[in-house]
């Protein structure tokens, strides 16, 4: 597999914190990074230094070996999407137009949409399976809905690598696991992809990668089996993790809270 | 819900002709009546070339057409167009369909520099006096505005819009500390209380001259930013991450709607609700892509307003009513209902 994208020591100050610190990263066609972490670890900014939204205190990201540092924002935006967690927007766009921004970066200012722009706002749309939805507007969207379309925008610009921030955040189980399918089948035709997520059994069973980030830094990295173990899960995320066996033998989590921390009382007394 | 549009074409189709009809009514009607086929031959004589059409109107009927009637209609057309495209770039820029062009203190600032003008006199000496150095205040507004806000090279939105209410409250502030200082030279107190509540009177093609350049460039500046505005609606992170340069986006629609919004309130004193109302109506016929929506609002804020100042010179003659009144009056009710039906949408 050949490397598409990579982070090299990137380091971000926000006013006089560290909130990233040296990390290093690098992302493959076809593979699927997933970015673990608590709250605050540096999940979103590491994603959005990668994408080229933020520009590093030091450090550099290599776009198909030439630095990012040196090429114009549609250029970037061109090869590299990027999901932000929050996507919601009060205007009534229909989903068809939402899709076709994701042609900005290819399209000159005035020029109208191509033969090419239409097929490719065209494959998304199919791709993320909303073509039913074509002419609705998207303050009328389900969560699951609206962030099938903001995939799609992000597909229409027919980037090579996809960053997602939590894509799966506000969706239910059947929607996060269709985005998650989703980026599979992504990833199978070629694309590099790396998302942020809470949802580690996700993470194991989606991800051909694991990056764990804690305070900014990059604690380990790897293949999810080598990465998510008991002891890393308490060092990082302070709490215990037993591994189980479903019955096709793949693994799944279990969570608790550690022996030595006191329960809330209020939980022990629902539980009488 | 599917989205129920109206096509483009069937827009322009009603209000252009709306448009239209407007500019040559509102020539036609006032105290001296004059017939509408007069109207015409005066504007077809001025703009046709010489021997093109006879000329069979009085001088008096030319005067009251060509240096009357047509600039102030002309002027309101202007003030229309300006306002209405200045209204949509702040909902863009604000990303709320609420927001009106004098949240950034332009508005304020603009009027500070009018009541400085009646204040010093200054007015006596120029015609132009008065438009200038209420543009020019505008934009210093804005410049204050922008510089109190941004750090670093960025500008949130939140900071520019609190920055801009307390600079528009501050300016606010020390205009009406020099009108009660005058307050005693009744004159210059009706002068400023009544610009304040906008008009169109005695208006020149001076004022045409003025504004119209100003709402012309900043049109085609708006429209250059109408796909990076679409952008702008799905929020800063994702337009950036498409390769929108966002902050210098974010000062080419302030600055467009700031020299959009100056030289309308130039020439016309406060017009309100003119900003708020069409593009939010505009939009839900046509939707928010701004390609269409930014020339749309534009035309349609033209005819609005004409229509408004034939109202206020025609409901109660030949007293006049203040423009800003007339478009308070239709603005308000229809921004009430916008709110209402907003509401009861929220709630279930």
């Amino acid at each position: 597999m050949s490397t598409v994208l990579t982070g090299t020591d990137l380091s971000v100050v926000r006013g006089s914190r560290l909130i990233l610190d040296s990390a290093t990263i690098a992302m493959n066609h076809g593979e699927i990074t997933a970015i673990l972490g608590p709250n605050g670890s540096g999940k979103s900014t590491l994603l959005r230094v990668l994408g080229g939204l933020w520009r590093p205190a030091r450090g550099t990201v290599t776009l198909a070996d030439q630095p990012m540092a040196h090429m114009s924002r549609p250029e970037i935006a061109r090869r590299v999407s990027f999901l932000p967690q929050e996507t919601h927007c009060e205007f009534a766009f229909t989903v068809e137009e939402v899709v076709g921004m994701g042609r900005h970066p290819h399209r000159g200012t005035f020029a109208p949409a191509s033969e090419r722009d239409h097929r490719a706002i065209d494959n998304a749309i199919v791709r993320c399976d909303i073509d039913h939805l074509r002419t609705r507007t998207i303050d009328r969207l389900s969560g699951g809905e609206r962030q099938r379309v903001a995939i799609a925008r992000c597909l229409a610009a027919e980037p090579t690598v996809l960053l997602l921030d939590e894509p799966t955040a506000y969706l239910d189980l059947e929607h996060a696991l269709s985005v998650l399918a989703l980026c599979r089948s992504l990833a199978s035709s070629g694309t590099a992809i790396a998302f942020a997520t809470h949802d580690l059994g996700a993470a194991a069973r989606y991800a051909t990668a694991v990056v764990l980030l804690h305070g900014g830094r990059i604690v380990c990295s790897g293949s999810p089996a080598e990465v998510l173990t008991p002891a890393r899960c308490r060092e990082v995320f302070s709490v215990d993790m037993h591994i189980v066996s479903t019955a096709d033998g793949r693994p799944a989590f279990v969570f608790d809270i550690p022996d030595t921390t006191p329960r809330p009382t209020l939980v022990q007394g629902a539980h009488r | 819900m599917t989205s129920d549009r109206v096509r483009p074409a069937l827009f322009y189709a009603v209000v252009i002709p709306v448009l239209f009809v407007a500019v040559v009514t509102a020539v036609v009607v006032g105290s001296t009546s004059l017939e509408w086929q007069v109207v015409l031959r005066v504007i077809a004589a001025k703009l046709l070339p010489a021997g093109w059409t006879e000329l069979q109107s009085t001088r008096a009927d030319e005067a009251i057409v060509w240096l009357i009637r047509l600039p102030r209609v002309l002027v309101a057309a202007v003030v229309g167009a300006g306002l209405a495209t200045a209204g949509v770039l702040m909902q863009g820029l604000f990303r709320n369909p609420l927001a009106e062009p004098s949240l950034t203190g332009v508005g304020p600032g603009a009027v500070l520099g009018a009541v400085a003008v009646f204040v010093s006199g200054w007015g006596a000496s120029s015609v132009l006096a008065l438009p200038l150095a209420s543009i020019a205040s505008a934009l210093l507004a804005l410049i204050l505005v922008y510089a109190i806000s941004t750090r670093g090279g960025s500008t949130p939105i939140t900071s520019l819009l609190l920055t801009g209410i307390a600079v528009g409250a501050l300016l606010t502030a020390v205009s009406s500390l020099l009108i009660s200082i005058n307050i005693v030279t009744w004159q210059v107190a009706q002068e400023i209380v009544f610009w304040m509540m906008g008009g169109l009177d005695s208006r020149t093609w001076a004022h045409v001259w003025i504004s119209a350049p100003f709402v012309l460039v900043g049109l085609a500046a708006a429209l250059t930013q109408s796909r990076t505005l679409d952008l702008l609606l799905l929020g800063e992170e994702t337009a950036l991450s498409m390769g929108v340069d966002v902050e210098a986006t974010k000062r080419l629609v302030v600055a467009t709607s700031a020299l959009l919004t100056g030289a309308s309130v130039a020439v016309a004193g406060l017009v309100g609700f003119v900003g708020l109302v069409v593009p939010h109506a505009v939009r839900l016929l046509l939707g928010p892509a701004h390609r269409t929506l930014l020339p749309a609002s534009a035309v349609a804020g033209a005819a609005f307003v004409v229509l408004c100042d034939l109202a206020a010179r025609t409901v109660r003659p030949p007293a006049e009513i203040r423009l800003g009144v007339v478009t308070a009056l239709c603005g308000a009710p229809f921004f009430l209902v916008l709110l209402v039906r907003k509401l009861r949408e929220a709630h279930a």
